[in-house]
């Protein structure tokens, strides 16, 4: 009970409040990077593992400085300390320190670094990566719905409207581009159907592929 | 460790405008199928396969096997390859 009893008290007297402030600043920060990152399509961006990934280290980075500085006793009692350290740490962790730089003129000498930076764009360069990867996936499988339950026909009147109407996309290829596939002997329905659907997926957006799966319930069997 | 800008220049330097194309366009998406890279660049699957195999051999590109009945393989910019698309069209997505 005593263990249990030091646990709680040791609970109540920290500060969370001041935690969830740096935390928080820290997670907007990385949010607002994934956001610009991935402009067309944040939420899905946001929703995989490589976000969660960056989001939660910057989030960590910003509990345990905030932590030394209350072990050090160097003022992170204050809500503004915990602020500044929520905000201040995207700025730490993308600064390259030079320790130790030579005379101006000394010869083979290189100045000594601490390139956190570096190791900052490694770890997002990371995350990327996997957020990249995974919403490829999400549309492979977007484009393998639609490959099961739309018609090739209806595929066709889409990315006609979308290639060939120029109000989306206006460049000279895309307006021969569906009859370039269509009139290819050697592919089969199938093949047809999955780079139409690319096509719809990429020009017009999850939203209009979407629907046209909602739309549909099966596609009939031929 | 970082790449110098001389060798990426001679690298762009032997680029085709398809492989240019490439590398932009998987800049913008991050990671594709070949056939969804041929759709972004209006091209059919067998147009790519030869830009996709140049940008494989010039250590630009990393191609890893995807699961599902798409399958193949899925296309993305290795950190060099970034690096050269960077150069070539500014930091961009």
């Amino acid at each position: 009970m005593t263990v249990l009893n030091n646990i709680a008290t040791w609970l109540a007297s920290v500060p969370w409040g001041l935690y969830l402030l740096a935390g928080g600043a820290s997670l907007l920060l990385a949010v607002s990077e994934v956001v610009s990152s991935f402009e067309p399509d944040p939420v899905r961006a946001l929703r995989t593992w490589g976000s969660v990934i960056l989001l939660l280290l910057n989030v960590t980075m910003a509990v345990v400085i905030l932590a030394l500085m209350r072990s050090f006793g160097t003022g992170g009692d204050s809500p503004w300390v915990a602020l500044a350290v929520g905000l201040g740490l995207p700025t730490l962790v993308r600064t390259r320190f030079t320790v130790m730089k030579p005379l101006p003129g000394t010869a083979g000498a290189e100045g000594v670094d601490i390139r956190l930076d570096e190791l900052y764009e490694r770890l997002q360069s990371f995350c990327r990566r996997r957020i990249d990867v995974t919403l490829a996936g999400r549309r492979v499988r977007m484009v393998e719905q639609a490959m099961d339950r739309l018609e090739l026909a209806e595929l066709e009147r889409k990315a006609r409207l979308l290639l060939e109407g120029g109000l989306v996309v206006t460049a000279s290829q895309a307006s021969g581009y569906v009859d370039k596939i269509l009139d290819q002997q050697e592919y089969d329905d199938e093949r047809k159907r999955m780079l139409l659907s690319f096509a719809i997926l990429n020009y017009g957006g999850h939203g209009m592929l979407g629907e046209m799966l909602k739309s549909v319930k099966a596609k009939p069997s031929a | 460790m970082v790449e110098p800008l001389v060798t990426l220049r001679e690298i762009e330097d032997n680029l085709s405008d398809e492989e240019k194309t490439i590398l932009e366009v998987l800049g913008q998406v991050g990671a594709a199928t070949p056939a969804e890279l041929a759709v972004k660049t209006f091209s059919l699957p067998e147009e790519i396969n030869d830009p996709l195999l140049s940008l494989r051999d010039k250590q630009l590109i990393d191609v890893r096997q995807v699961k599902g009945r798409l399958g193949g393989d899925l296309v993305t910019l290795n950190r060099r390859g970034l690096r050269l698309r960077q150069e070539l069209y500014g930091a961009g997505r």
